[in-house]
């Protein structure tokens, strides 16, 4: 059976006005963020996006994710615009794309104690019917992730920044997300805690049949993690392929130098 | 061949915990050290008591701290400043901060060169010309009359470097220098680091949680875990008969290129432990495959020619 593509994104391109007329508000100076981009996303695999800071990596996973509409092109979620969408499927397609972000702790109000920010949102999107329940179903997501339970009632300025993390995806599991989307989730973390994050990433995609969308800088991440490798530069894919054919026979010159410069 | 640095039983503390401690290191002349960790090892904290630049509040003892050939426990604080000052050029972790924004790059690239030889501003000012041209920018006077913030990161770095190396020091302390920076930017400003190394037969004290790079570019190193250092000694007898479980364990867990997808990465389970550093058995007992019952109350310190390590294996 061929496998569903989750979510494509079709011309994508994302520009931002960085200077208005003072009067007329007519756009004289705008910013290309993403030039063009299209892809496919299946079920059950990795999408790798490389790149350095400014290639428009992150900019590409927050479209996708419908954090931001594109300029141009369109986003289809199952085969379906997004725009098309009525109220019920665009509230499904939110739940099932979500995020981790680099900074585990910056991505949690700080306010909160970790059961609460794991409970909230399942509260929201209806998945559970109370509290109680919605407390119970957040335990069991917190041991799935290899966490004790001593980490629901503290604050994510508590905890390390691994625990943080594994936390943050124990929030994105609980929706039941087809795809998360991956920014820079380990680079913030140290080497020894970051195979532990990857090897929790994989186990759970082989487990329940996510996607990911995985953007990192480190070459070396993304082909452990990745099925197929985008290489941006400067807001344009410049090359593509399965991790393997990119890696062994890259064509760019500057995916060469990306390869060169990691230093393994 | 002469030692730049020479540490020797560092013992850091803050109030009663201990930060580092038993830490001991040497740096030869013309060499590049790597200094390996992984944040709140200690790195840090080392290099800056090696140039007296620990912050306020924390308290130190050594045996002995020898930086560019002066006792630094036996000098007086006007002492210590004007010999660092002139013989070593340290390049802090935070680059971005570390230019002031509203000042342009001619007026400060030359405040420690004027303070320290007492030269006019015009001479300070040819050779900061003199030594930018030298870590690569083409217009060198245009880089002058720039503000930080309209440099790129890279740059910058790249005009610190140029400071630090305005006094001709002898040592170069570079804080995770490449941290901030891109891939193909860290590969320029690396390059960069062992040129002058060689061509000025400058040591450098190159601290980083990196240990690709640091295999790659140093000479020799020394990994750092939870506030002491655990293995050092040449970088090949490092990188290719690791002693310490750690460092085995290190350079197994980074994602190399060729690796097999099917298997899972080995991981260290469990985090840096931050409390009793200063105990006598193994600060990586908790973590350690190889754990034995000795291990929690003691620990072996090996020497075998260059090779240091510590731990109760053969």
């Amino acid at each position: 059976m061929e496998s569903k593509i989750v979510i494509s994104a079709v011309n994508i391109r994302k520009e931002y006005v960085t200077k208005r007329h003072f009067i007329t508000g007519k756009v004289k100076e705008k910013y290309v963020a993403v030039k063009l981009a299209s892809f496919d996303i299946e079920e059950g695999k990795t999408v790798g996006i490389v790149g350095e800071s400014g290639s428009g990596k992150s900019t590409i996973g927050e479209i996708v994710g419908g954090l931001q509409e594109p300029s141009y092109g369109h986003v289809l979620y199952y085969g379906k615009n997004l725009k098309d969408l009525s109220d019920e499927e665009y509230r499904d397609y939110r739940k099932s794309v979500q995020f981790i972000f680099q900074d585990p702790k910056g991505s949690m109000d700080p306010n909160y104690r970790i059961i609460d920010i794991l409970t909230m949102p399942i509260l929201t999107a209806k998945i559970v019917n109370n509290k109680k329940e919605a407390k119970n179903l957040a335990e069991e997501m917190l041991n799935r992730v290899g966490l004790d339970s001593s980490v629901k009632n503290k604050y994510p300025g508590e905890i390390s920044g691994g625990q943080c993390q594994r936390a943050a995806i124990a929030r994105a599991l609980l929706l039941n997300p087809k795809l998360i989307v991956c920014d820079e989730p380990v680079s913030a973390l140290d080497i020894s805690v970051q195979a532990q994050i990857l090897n929790l990433l994989r186990e759970l995609q082989k487990e329940l049949n996510i996607s990911y969308i995985f953007i990192s800088h480190d070459i070396g991440v993304v082909n452990y993690m990745s099925d197929t490798i985008l290489v941006m530069q400067n807001g344009n894919i410049i090359e593509r392929g399965p991790a393997k054919e990119v890696l062994l026979h890259p064509k760019e010159d500057y995916t060469k130098k990306l390869i060169e410069s990691a230093f393994v | 061949m002469n030692n730049t640095v020479e540490l020797k039983n560092l013992h850091i503390k803050a109030g009663n915990t201990s930060l580092v401690y038993k830490t001991s290191l040497i740096v030869k002349e013309g060499e590049i050290f790597g200094l390996v960790g992984e944040s709140g090892s200690g790195k840090t904290l080392t290099a800056k008591a090696i140039i007296n630049l620990l912050p306020q509040g924390l308290t130190y003892t050594a045996d002995e701290i020898i930086t560019v050939g002066k006792n630094m426990l036996t000098a007086s604080n006007e002492e210590k400043r004007d010999h660092i000052g002139k013989n070593v050029g340290y390049i802090p972790q935070n680059t971005v901060f570390y230019l002031h924004p509203l000042i342009k790059i001619k007026n400060q690239i030359g405040d420690g060169y004027i303070q320290h030889t007492h030269k006019t501003k015009q001479e300070a000012l040819e050779k900061a010309e003199m030594l930018l041209s030298k870590v690569g920018f083409k217009s060198p006077k245009t880089i002058l009359n720039y503000y930080p913030w309209q440099l790129s990161g890279g740059m910058r770095q790249r005009c610190n470097i140029a400071m630090a190396l305005m006094n001709d020091p002898k040592l170069i302390i570079a804080d995770e220098p490449t941290t901030a920076l891109d891939t193909t930017v860290q590969k320029q400003v690396m390059e960069l680091f062992k040129a002058i190394n060689e061509e000025m037969k400058l040591s450098i004290l190159l601290i980083s949680h990196d240990l690709g790079l640091v295999k790659r570019y140093s000479h020799s190193l020394g990994v750092m875990y939870a506030g002491q250092i655990v293995e050092a000694g040449s970088a090949s007898t490092v990188f290719d008969e690791p002693k310490h479980p750690y460092t085995q364990l290190l350079i197994k867990i980074i994602p190399s290129l060729n690796i097999k997808k099917n298997e899972p990465l080995t991981e260290i389970p469990g985090f840096v432990q931050d409390k009793d550093r200063d105990s006598q058995g193994c600060l990586f007992y908790n973590r350690c495959p190889k754990a034995m019952d000795i291990c929690r109350v003691k620990v072996r310190e090996h020497m075998k020619e260059d090779h240091y390590y510590r731990c109760n294996l053969e």
